[in-house]
């Protein structure tokens, strides 16, 4: 059965919105490199990061379990952000 | 040309001289030869001196010689007076004495006054006053032009470096030396320079100086530079000391510096020249992940060979346990070292994990998720490879599905996924793949990261892909929208300082496909009389009573772009570390926010941790969203025109959200046990306020989790 109302085909703007969409992307990846480039790194010699070896150190996220990120999903209308990983402590 | 001086005018007295004349006129060509040829005048008048004195009973035409060198070694000091004596002596000793040919002016003039007549031809002995000849200090130069010398300053601070050596203050002499060869370069002052270089110690820089002193003799083909260089050179090559080094196997990331100069760390089994005196070495590397480094000082003699051993051993001792630290302090080699870390005996490393994950909150939505997870990795192979798995039981009874007059629903969520990895030197590759099933929600999903470790691990870039696709039903099988969801993820995790770190990033999903929820209906309300007037949070039962008697489907745009750039930082204080974390947002939907989030874990001893944990969140709304939609009536074809996008979401609505909680980890086993377990507990609380959504104005939320990890070979 069709429905009582009108509706309007939202297709129209697709590829011009994900044009944009492409170009933001490019240009905030470009800047992180321009970031990463320029930044001035101080030397931290290997026998030095023993801290950065300890286990609450780690550059990803070891606290949040899965239900606190499905949890933050749900309840929040943004995502992403944080992704990386290494921490320089020498560890594999 | 000064070599052939004392063959010039003394041949027939040498041979017809005794054995100890013979010995003075040799020890006399031999020091012209070199210690006066090189600018070594005190050795050189030492010798002389010496030599003299043995010769007490030789014949004065061969003392002579001696006196003639003396006055010249005293005219090159600067000792005018000395010298005129010297010079008196010989001519007494032997009238017919001569200068060598190629002396300088101002011993010419000396050797002139001490005759007592004026200088002529015959008192140059054919000398050349030319290139080559060696600066007189204070001499009676003509103002303006030294003969030999282009540049006036640079002959006077090659006479001051005569001078401060004489002196025996041989770091003026090098200073002055290298001034006068910036003006000018003089192979004989760079022999000289050579010279108090070799009695400071700095053979290196002597052999190199001898060298150019070499190569500038034999282009202006002077024979007394070219000899004495050579020998200088010679000599310098026996003297100087030689250190290499003896790297142990299995060091990964090797940096060897000497003196603070960097060694290469290919050529670190090559023999490299070296000053006699003190040195020390410094190594870093790493060793199954462990840092390692080794300081040692050497005290390294002339013509010494110096093997270092690079045994290395971690200086870090809240790294190792003190066992291990132990067990490393006592080890000889780098062999046994490696026995002392715990990875060398770690093929394969498992770790396992369960939990259990609860969820309760103000409108009647439960949630109770167990999950087992495993890890397996080779940290000395550098593969891993892992799998998880988890059941979501959702029991609702939201305002939502209240005012649909729907009953509460129960149902089962199963998802899981498989990762592996794989490291190699300093880039590793990570792919995973996940599967989530319910009845009207299928998603599908594979990515893939790369990072590599830049700059000896300091800095870690990462990019990554992912790609999901999701089929959206309305019942059971009954698939009705699809969903694709391609994200690109980069990111930079920067060394900051030997207790902080930072993580940059940034991430671009790109959704394409209608996720409207099938089940959520919009209530549409008249435009004039009652869309204006509907409150915040009003209650379905009024929703129910005033919208207009038809309630479409929820429709969203097809297309979603969301950015978003974030940062985490992590700092270790003693016992305690802060992580802090910051993420912006904006997505094609006109959708703004801002999140931050928290925790400051504090060390209980060695075994407990515990931490107080808080997030805050705050956006905007969605640029179609609205608290009441409404729907009119076409005048040409009396149908009804509802908005083209519409949505009762709450999370698409302006809201602030704040959540507070902690945790705690219980590490069970002991610390340094092979087999180790721990149990851990979350919780937090989250309180949600919507500031434009029908039904509620706010929601409480309460969430935890139990879990047990484990770690074993």
């Amino acid at each position: 059965m069709d429905a009582p109302w009108v509706s309007v085909e939202v297709t129209d703007m697709v590829s011009a919105e994900i044009r944009r969409g492409v170009v933001r992307a490019v240009l905030g990846i470009v800047g992180a490199a321009l970031l990463s480039a320029t930044w001035g790194c101080s030397h931290v010699a290997p026998y030095e990061r023993g801290n950065l070896a300890h286990p609450t150190m780690s550059a990803e996220d070891p606290f949040t379990t899965p239900l606190a990120t499905h949890v933050e999903d749900v309840s929040e209308g943004a995502t992403g952000g944080l992704s990386g990983g290494g921490g320089g402590c020498g560890c594999n | 040309m000064l070599g052939l001086f004392l063959v010039v005018l003394v041949p027939a007295r040498a041979k017809a001289a005794g054995a100890e004349d013979a010995a003075a006129l040799r020890t006399a060509q031999e020091v012209l030869d070199g210690e006066y040829s090189s600018g070594n005048f005190t050795d050189a008048k030492k010798k002389i001196e010496a030599a003299l004195g043995r010769c007490a009973r030789c014949a004065p035409s061969t003392q002579a010689p001696l006196h003639i060198l003396l006055g010249m070694i005293a005219s090159q000091t600067g000792q005018k007076a000395e010298a005129r004596a010297q010079f008196q002596l010989a001519q007494q000793a032997d009238p017919s004495a001569q200068l060598p040919p190629r002396t300088t002016p101002d011993i010419r003039a000396q050797w002139d006054e001490a005759k007592g007549a004026a200088s002529g031809p015959s008192d140059t002995a054919g000398g050349e006053p030319g290139a080559g000849a060696a600066p007189a200090p204070g001499g009676a130069t003509p103002p303006g032009h030294i003969p030999g010398w282009n540049n006036v300053d640079a002959f006077q601070e090659a006479s001051a470096g005569l001078a401060s050596d004489m002196a025996g203050k041989l770091s003026e002499c090098i200073e002055h030396d290298k001034k006068s060869l910036e003006l000018e370069e003089q192979p004989r002052t760079r022999l000289h320079l050579s010279s108090c270089e070799a009695r400071s110690a700095h053979l290196i820089d002597a052999l190199q100086d001898a060298q150019k002193a070499l190569e500038d003799g034999l282009k202006r083909r002077d024979p007394a530079v070219m000899k004495a260089a050579r020998e200088r050179v010679e000599g310098l090559l026996r003297r100087i000391p030689h250190v290499t080094f003896a790297p142990s196997p299995g060091l990964d990331d090797l940096q060897v510096t000497f003196d603070d100069r960097p060694v290469p760390p290919n050529a670190l089994t090559k023999r490299f020249s070296i000053d006699p005196g003190d040195h020390k070495v410094h190594a870093e590397a790493t060793q199954n992940g462990i840092p390692l480094s080794l300081d040692q000082s050497y005290q390294v003699g002339e013509a010494q060979l110096l093997t270092v051993p690079l045994v290395l051993k971690s200086q870090a001792p809240e790294y190792l346990t003190p066992g291990q630290l132990k067990c490393m302090l006592g080890a000889k080699s780098q062999d046994e070292i490696l026995k002392c870390l715990p990875q060398k005996s770690k093929p394969l490393v498992v770790k396992a994990g369960t939990q259990l994950s609860g969820y309760s909150d103000t409108t009647n939505v439960e949630v109770w998720s167990p999950e087992i997870d495993v890890n397996v990795s080779s940290p000395t192979q550098g593969w891993n490879a892992g799998g998880h798995f988890l059941v979501d039981v959702v029991t609702a009874a939201s305002p939502d599905i209240v005012s649909e007059a729907s009953p509460p629903y129960h149902e089962q969520r199963y998802s899981g996924g498989l990762d592996g990895g794989y490291k190699y030197k300093t880039y590793a590759a990570q792919a995973q793949v996940n599967y989530s099933s319910e009845p009207d929600y299928i998603s599908r999903g594979g990515g893939l990261a790369l990072t590599a470790d830049l700059d000896e691990k300091l800095v870690t870039p990462r990019l990554a892909a992912n790609y999901n696709h999701d089929s959206i039903g309305r019942g059971p099988n009954n698939f009705i929208h699809t969903l694709d969801t391609t994200e690109f993820e980069a990111g930079v995790t920067f060394v900051v300082s030997p207790t902080s770190l930072l993580l940059v990033s940034v991430t671009a999903q790109f959704e394409n496909g209608d996720q409207s929820k099938p089940y959520r209906y919009v209530p549409m309300f008249d435009p004039v009389n009652v869309a204006p007037f509907i409150p915040v949070g009003a209650s379905p039962d009024l929703v129910n009573r005033v919208r207009l008697p038809f309630r479409p489907t929820e429709q969203l745009p097809l297309f979603r772009n969301r950015y978003a750039v974030g940062a985490r930082f992590a700092h270790r204080f003693p016992g305690a570390t802060l992580r802090i974390e910051q993420r912006l947002y904006s997505d094609s939907w006109q959708l703004k926010a801002t999140t931050t989030d928290g925790r400051f874990i504090f060390d209980l001893g060695r075994h407990f941790e515990i931490w107080p944990h808080a997030r805050f969140n705050a956006q905007t709304g969605a640029n179609f969203y609205q608290l009441a939609y409404s729907a009119t009536v076409d005048p040409n074809t009396a149908q009804l025109v509802v908005p083209l996008y519409r949505t009762t979401d709450r999370e698409l609505s302006p809201l602030v959200s704040l959540t507070g909680g902690g945790g705690l980890h219980w590490l069970i086993s002991d610390p340094e046990a092979k087999t180790q377990y721990g149990l851990s507990v979350q919780a937090d609380t989250l309180y949600a306020k919507y500031f434009d959504s029908l039904y509620i104005t706010q929601r409480t939320a309460v969430y935890g989790t139990v879990g047990f990890d484990a770690e074993f070979e």
